[in-house]
């Protein structure tokens, strides 16, 4: 099935943030991405969901050339993603790295902030992008080694978030947000929503936790197997269809439906 | 409520440990045991590379000249690495003298070193190829850097009395004042290897069987000043184990020949000469071409007690 | 009797050159050894060392300078594992295995044809102080010179890669290029070594100063300024070592590594 595209418009807020075109992954004769077309509006929050297997992170990585297209096309912002990098952030499903190497949470998001900026950033940023996710200056002197679970996740957005990207892309963020907490991370998400007006798209496997926040769900198995609202998207039978579970967000207690939602066209 | 705790940075603490272990290295040091003195000033310093040079230029040198000797005795030359304290030792010496055509070419890294004179004490010497000597056409191919020319050629007492020649003459060269002294000791130390050149073929003229098999290729000119015959030796070439086909073809030449004995040389290791002696019941002697210990502590002793040797197993 | 003065022992120019050569590859193994560390690349670093010996061994048999010859083919090996690396399947671990166990049989076989005894075999395998010629040192400085200048321009970059593959992608850090660059400069500076340090020993000064200096360390900053102190520290006193002793140079440099190490760790457990 095929997507509907954003209206062509003037103004630059009508250009997609992401558009997909006829994109197809493979791996040898192993076909993960067989022709998907999408189109997410800017300042959405999109969840990619689907089984596991499905290449929903697969299809992520294809928007940020971490695997290479078959074929197709993909702008972001309407341009190639050469020329828009900055305005890209990226927060990767595990962090592997040796946590008692030496360096400071402070040396860490400097580190990204040189290579990631192509302007020149100043370093107070690094500061301010702590206190955007929610940690004390202080956080700065301590050894990577010595946060808690909840605090190097916050840390890793910050990194994300070191060059004020337009668009961040959150893989399977579920294990971090277990650690964090669920309203710490929403927390975060809102901020970005609302102060900078990010277009955010997430990979996850786990419904309930995003189908009150985001705005635009995406499903994915191999195909794209449906794009709009939550409610839209997550009927039953379309629940049934990826998963084969019963699962129905609007049975979980203390959800309401009260976001906007862009009715797809 | 906060304790006010003293607390060292792992940094210092390591500094700190690594400075006291340093001063314990440095007040602990031992003497310097290879002369790092330089040279007394009426005395000058010469070099030999192996131990019968050197014995011969100490006999020659007497008190005019301080002789110091470069490869200890127990090592092998053909494998000898000069170290950071031979170039120490050799800093202000006039010469050293050397055998030359392969066996102590290491002396080139040295005189780089230190500017040290390298004197080959091969002059009016007959030198041999190699590939005569052995009578076989695979006879020691020759390296890089090797002439071809066997080098072991001091092992006869003719040779020893050139040499001696060849160093008195570079001695009264550079040290023209000594130069009466020198004769006299020269003149002296021929009638030394004359006698003992006499001993050594009274030793040997009870031998009957001639031939000698040895482990190396050292024996040629030896043999060939006191009759003797070098019927095979273990190594093909120099410092290279033996093929199976190779040895077959020895085994040949031993059971030709009637040969009893397998002549090794302490400088030399080989493990596979166990089984190859117990195969062909053979016993082991020791041969030695360069002296410089008990027994062997002069080059004329040395010389002697390789002839007596001989005899003994033969 | 006293000692031998500092000074008098680099006075002799094959030690200066010794020591030179020293300075220049403590920089160049320290920094390295920080990414060996961080990519767990340290059976990479020794397999680069030991395949030096093919090298070695064609051109002592031919004739030629040593060093030339095993840079070159250090460096298509390490470029010829990084290709097999992103198009096999096969794990890195097999690849070096293979490759550098085959050379260095090679060079084993080649040197078992040379002729006469071998001693220059003995101080590649173990390092040796006298080894070092004009013309050696004139490589190491210009090789060493520029992988020098390329790790300061890269430095970020390689550690941001380091830490965070995907993130330095998405930035635009061009991944393969400065994959491939780094273990070409790995082995390079590998080979450099060997004259001093000696085949079987080179690696483990990829290991040591940044392991010491990690023990006492908490920042990058004094990480990486350790690493390079701890780095000179154990070669400059393994080089005076080994000439004030007759020791080999690769051994002694080890064990003063090995030394400071086990140092380090009882500090960091006293400094609680």
């Amino acid at each position: 099935m095929r997507a509907p595209s954003a209206k062509t418009n003037n103004t630059s807020r009508g250009i997609p943030a992401i558009s997909i075109r006829d994109c197809v992954v493979a791996y040898g004769d192993n076909i993960v991405i067989d022709g998907i077309s999408l189109d997410i509006n800017q300042g959405s929050i999109a969840a990619v969901i689907g089984p596991n297997g499905s290449g929903k992170t697969t299809l992520i990585k294809a928007i940020i050339d971490l695997v290479p297209m078959k074929s197709g096309d993909i702008r972001i912002l309407g341009k190639h993603l050469h020329s828009v990098r900055q305005m890209i952030g990226y927060v990767p499903q595990r962090f592997d790295f040796d946590r008692y190497f030496p360096m400071t949470v402070g040396e860490f998001l400097d580190l990204a902030r040189r290579i990631h900026c192509q302007k020149h950033f100043p370093a107070s940023r690094v500061e301010h992008k702590l206190r955007e996710v929610g940690l004390p200056k202080e956080t700065l002197y301590k050894h990577l080694g010595e946060l808690s679970g909840g605090q190097l996740q916050r840390v890793l957005i910050a990194q994300a978030l070191i060059n004020d990207p337009s668009i961040l892309f959150l893989d399977e963020p579920s294990a971090g947000i277990d650690i964090m907490g669920e309203a710490a991370f929403f927390e975060i998400l809102k901020h970005l929503k609302t102060e900078h007006d990010t277009t955010i798209i997430m990979v996850s496997h786990d419904i309930t936790m995003i189908s009150h926040i985001v705005d635009t769900v995406v499903c994915v198995n191999h195909k794209l197997l449906c794009f709009g609202s939550p409610a839209e998207a997550l009927t039953k039978n379309k629940i049934e269809e990826l998963f084969g579970a019963h699962q129905h967000p609007y049975n979980h207690p203390g959800h309401g439906a009260d976001h906007d939602r862009k009715p797809a066209k | 409520m906060t304790k006010k705790r003293f607390r060292l940075s792992p940094i210092a603490v390591f500094t700190l440990l690594a400075a006291i272990i340093l001063a314990a290295i440095i007040l602990l040091q031992k003497p310097s045991d290879r002369g790092s003195q330089a040279p007394a000033p009426n005395k000058p310093r010469i070099a030999a590379t192996i131990f019968p040079l050197y014995d011969i230029a100490r006999n020659i040198a007497g008190d005019n000249a301080e002789v110091v000797l470069v490869v200890p005795p127990g090592a092998s030359p053909h494998t000898f690495e000069p170290l950071p304290s031979n170039i120490r030792e050799l800093r202000g010496a006039v010469a050293i003298y050397a055998v030359g055509h392969g066996l102590d070419d290491w002396t080139e890294k040295l005189t780089a070193a230190t500017g040290v004179e390298r004197v080959l004490v091969d002059d009016s010497v007959n030198l041999s190829d190699l590939r005569e000597n052995s009578e076989d056409e695979d006879g020691q191919a020759a390296g890089p850097g090797h002439d071809g020319l066997d080098p072991h050629y001091w092992l006869t007492m003719a040779n020893g009395a050139r040499i001696a020649h060849t160093i008195a003459e570079d001695l009264k060269r550079r040290l023209p004042n000594a130069a009466a002294a020198i004769d006299q000791r020269q003149m002296r130390y021929f009638e030394e290897l004359a006698a003992a050149d006499r001993e050594m073929r009274r030793l040997l003229s009870g031998t009957t069987n001639r031939n000698i098999v040895t482990l190396h290729d050292a024996w040629y000119y030896f043999a060939r000043a006191y009759d003797l015959r070098v019927a095979g030796t273990f190594e093909p070439t120099a410092g290279r184990e033996p093929t199976p086909q190779y040895l077959k073809e020895l085994t040949d030449g031993i059971r030709s020949t009637g040969v009893k004995v397998l002549y090794s040389e302490p400088q030399l290791a080989s493990q596979s000469i166990a089984s190859f002696l117990a195969d062909n019941g053979l016993t082991l002697a020791i041969l030695d071409p360069s002296g410089g210990v008990p027994g062997r502590d002069s080059y004329i002793n040395m010389m002697i007690y390789n002839a007596r040797t001989i005899s003994q197993n033969q | 009797m006293t000692p031998m003065p500092l000074l008098e022992m680099i006075s002799y120019p094959f030690m200066q050159r010794a020591l030179i050569s020293g300075v220049l590859l403590g920089v160049l193994l320290a920094y390295l050894g920080i990414f060996v560390t961080l990519r767990k690349m340290a059976f990479f670093g020794d397999g680069i060392a030991h395949s030096s010996l093919a090298g070695i061994a064609v051109a002592v048999l031919a004739g030629w300078a040593p060093l030339p010859v095993a840079l070159a083919l250090a460096l298509s090996i390490a470029l010829l594992i990084f290709w097999l690396e992103r198009s096999t399947r096969l794990p890195t671990d097999t690849l070096i295995g293979i490759f550098f166990t085959a050379s260095m049989a090679l060079g084993v076989l080649l040197m078992s044809f040379s002729s006469g005894y071998q001693p220059e075999l003995v101080s590649f395998l173990f390092g040796s102080i006298l080894a070092i010629q004009n013309t050696d040192l004139i490589i190491t400085a210009l090789v060493g010179g520029a992988i020098v200048a390329w790790l300061g321009l890269s430095f970020r970059s390689l550690t941001y890669m380091s830490l965070a593959e995907d993130n330095a992608a998405v930035a635009g850090v061009n991944i393969r290029l400065h994959t491939a660059a780094l273990y070409a400069a790995l082995a390079l500076a590998t080979v450099l070594g060997v004259k001093i340090l000696g085949v079987v020993l080179v690696s483990a000064l990829l290991i040591l100063p940044a392991a010491t200096s990690r023990l006492l360390t908490r920042s990058f900053r004094s990480y990486t300024i350790g690493s390079l102190i701890l780095a000179e520290v154990m070669i400059i006193g393994g080089l005076l070592f080994s000439f004030r002793y007759d020791l080999p140079s690769g051994a002694t440099i080890v064990l003063i590594g090995t030394t400071l190490f086990f140092l380090a760790a009882i500090a960091r457990r006293l400094a609680r």
